[in-house]
């Protein structure tokens, strides 16, 4: 029977599809509580990559987001190579392939919904087909060969894709912590590259809206990735060779530019079963038919769609378990989220009058640190100098650009001014050494015992400068990069 | 025109004069803040106060866009275009070769445990956790 001419018997609705999408969804971002404290999730299960594109610095995130890690594991290959996000890769790959585009991605269900708004759609062409081939330039270019480069030439970790393109990142990482009033002092370090960014999602968001999955079909370097074992992931749809007629009505009605069902294009949305006459296509787990047509799989018997239905019933009821204990360990149980703020220690010997606190006004607790030239720094001995104090990481692309400005500084004032580069105490490389190889004078430390984290109100966002003027008070106190004309700005004014 | 084909396009056309307006939203804040930054270094580009105005001019085009999407919904609108098969292409046979797809399965399922086992001794685990905890201002578009 050929169905290239007749219209598909019925047209049914992705309801399944759609509730996976949206567990999935919610299962990325399961730290609801960081949606309203304005913070990131900093609990261990974030050694564990998501199959999908989620940025880790969405506020509910709960996992890495795989082509991040991908990209800062390339750029420290100078120092280690980055087994663990490769196995990770190839895992994801090898089971799920670009079922994760289809099922779990976050931005795959994102694009979707916002192709459900009805305008003059653009259907695929021969020139949405050769489009495609961006997303492979993108990943040799923006995900391997910069970061690469970068990290092995200049030992500068550069997620270039994260930095100039990922519209995940923005909508997430940016728009998602500005949103919330808690991180109003953000906006101070928004500037050329959020108005990039944001041309950019909105570019992307516009293009989801007229074309199908503009960003998964054209851009997305994950999927190019997942689409390189499009051939043998255990998980997707496939064809039965036995009952397919070759008519073509799979791939025609396929919204993505497939030349076959599960090619490398192909997300396993599984629609195209919609379309089959033949019942020839079906959504399979090795040999587990996790999905049939209603025509019939070969070799079923009389009780098999009640037995899947049975066994669907089962694997939902347990996902909406795993989704509870997801909610309840994320939100309220896992010790890092349980962890209390500590309590800034009190001031000692100002002069000032202003009350404690981290906040411009108020006077800065006193600290002590064991410098890496063996010096003591405290805090209240800096008394009649103007204090800078920078927090910086070895895995921080904008906190070693900013530090030539700090040293230059020191430099040129040296007598009037007291600095310290403070690096937390999540330590992956060597800070010493690679200040000592850069020649900087300013003095630097590690934060060993979180004291200087605490007093100045350290976040999870790096890099951060904090002024202080002659009495002890804060003038400055900010996450975000710095120039060389902000800092001698500051100075004057603390100085003053 | 007919209704349908009006509506569909006064859609699209809202939705791109929303992207449009955001956007041009967004350099608009950009370059007055640029320009005040030049005079004091001190300056914010963005500010809290900047942004909420900007979304303000916006906001009568989103309702109205909101209000457009809730009248097409309720009246079942949508651009049956979407669903029409493509034009007839050439339809190539899957290769299947189970045996041959298991075995490298197994093949690549071995390998990836052998790379997260040595990713976790040499450290590269560590790696990833301490870049998801950290948020890195320039990736994520902030500056």
């Amino acid at each position: 029977m050929d169905n290239a001419n007749s219209s598909p018997r019925r047209v049914r609705r992705p309801a399944a599809r759609r509730l996976v999408q949206l567990y999935s969804a919610l299962l990325h971002n399961a730290y609801l509580k960081g949606f309203i404290d304005g913070e990131i999730y900093r609990g261990n299960a974030k050694y564990a990559c998501a199959p999908g594109l989620n940025c880790y610095s969405c506020p509910g995130a709960v996992a890495s987001c795989p082509l991040g890690a991908l990209q800062n594991a390339l750029a420290s290959a100078g120092h280690r190579a980055g087994w663990y996000v490769l196995g990770i890769l190839l895992l994801f790959g090898v089971i799920l392939g670009r079922t994760v585009c289809g099922w779990l991605c976050p931005l795959g269900l994102a694009q979707e919904l916002l192709h459900k708004i009805p305008v003059p759609k653009i259907r695929k062409s021969r020139v949405t087909r050769v489009l495609t081939w961006l997303k492979y330039g993108i990943l040799a270019v923006f995900v391997v060969a910069v970061p690469l480069l970068y990290g092995l030439r200049d030992d500068l970790p550069l997620p270039a894709f994260c930095k100039y393109i990922c519209p995940a990142g923005t909508l997430e990482g940016a728009v998602g912590h500005l949103a919330n009033p808690a991180n109003s002092a953000m906006f101070s370090m928004l500037g050329i590259f959020f108005t990039r960014k944001f041309v950019i999602l909105l570019a992307v968001g516009l293009a989801c809206v007229f074309c199908y999955r503009g960003f998964c079909r054209f851009l997305c370097p994950l999927g190019a990735i997942y689409g390189l074992f499009s051939r043998f992931n255990a998980i997707g749809v496939r064809v039965d060779p036995d009952r397919c007629n070759q008519c073509g009505a799979c791939v025609r009605t396929c919204r993505m530019d497939v030349r076959r069902v599960g090619d490398h294009e192909c997300i396993h949305c599984a629609k195209c079963m919609d379309a089959c006459r033949q019942g020839a296509i079906s959504l399979k787990a090795g040999a587990i038919v996790l999905k049939a047509p209603d025509v019939g799989c070969a070799g079923d018997g009389p009780g098999a769609a009640q037995k899947r239905r049975r066994r669907g019933r089962i694997l939902w009821g347990a996902a909406l378990a795993v989704l509870c204990f997801a909610l309840l360990w994320f939100n309220v149980l896992d010790p890092a989220v349980r962890r209390e703020a500590p309590e800034a220690p009190s001031a000692e010997t100002w002069e000032s009058e202003a009350p404690v606190g981290r906040e411009a006004g108020s006077q800065l607790a006193d600290f002590t640190v064991r410098c890496y030239d063996g010096s003591e720094f405290r805090l209240t001995e800096q008394r009649g100098k103007v204090v800078f104090i920078n927090l910086w990481a070895t895995y921080c692309t904008p906190c070693k650009n900013e530090l030539p400005f700090f040293d230059a500084l020191y430099r040129e004032r040296s007598e009037e001014i007291a600095m310290l580069v403070v690096h937390p105490s999540l330590v992956l490389d060597d800070p010493e050494g690679y200040l000592a190889a850069q020649g900087y004078s300013f003095p630097a430390a590690t934060d060993t015992a979180d004291a200087v984290n605490t007093v100045v109100g350290g976040t999870a966002t790096l890099p951060q400068t904090v002024v202080l003027n002659r009495r002890g008070e804060v003038v400055y106190n900010q996450v975000g990069s710095v120039t060389a004309e902000l800092l001698e700005a500051l100075y004057r004014e603390a100085a003053e | 025109m007919s209704k349908h084909r009006f509506y569909l396009v006064l859609t699209a056309v809202c939705c791109v004069l929303l992207a449009a307006l955001l956007a041009v939203s967004a350099v608009g804040i950009y370059l007055e803040g640029s320009a005040r930054r030049a005079e004091n270094p001190l300056e914010n580009i963005y500010t809290p106060e900047a942004a909420a105005e900007k979304l303000g001019l916006a906001a009568p085009l989103f309702f109205f866009l909101l209000g457009l999407l809730a009248a097409g919904a309720a009246l079942g609108i949508r651009d049956e275009n979407a669903d029409r098969p493509a034009a007839a292409q050439p339809v190539k046979t899957p290769p299947e070769n189970p045996a041959w797809r298991r075995t490298l399965q197994l093949v690549c399922l071995a390998a990836a445990a052998a790379l997260i086992v040595a990713g976790i001794l040499n450290g590269s685990a560590l790696d990833v956790l301490v870049k998801a905890i950290t948020i890195c201002t320039e990736c994520v578009g902030l500056g």
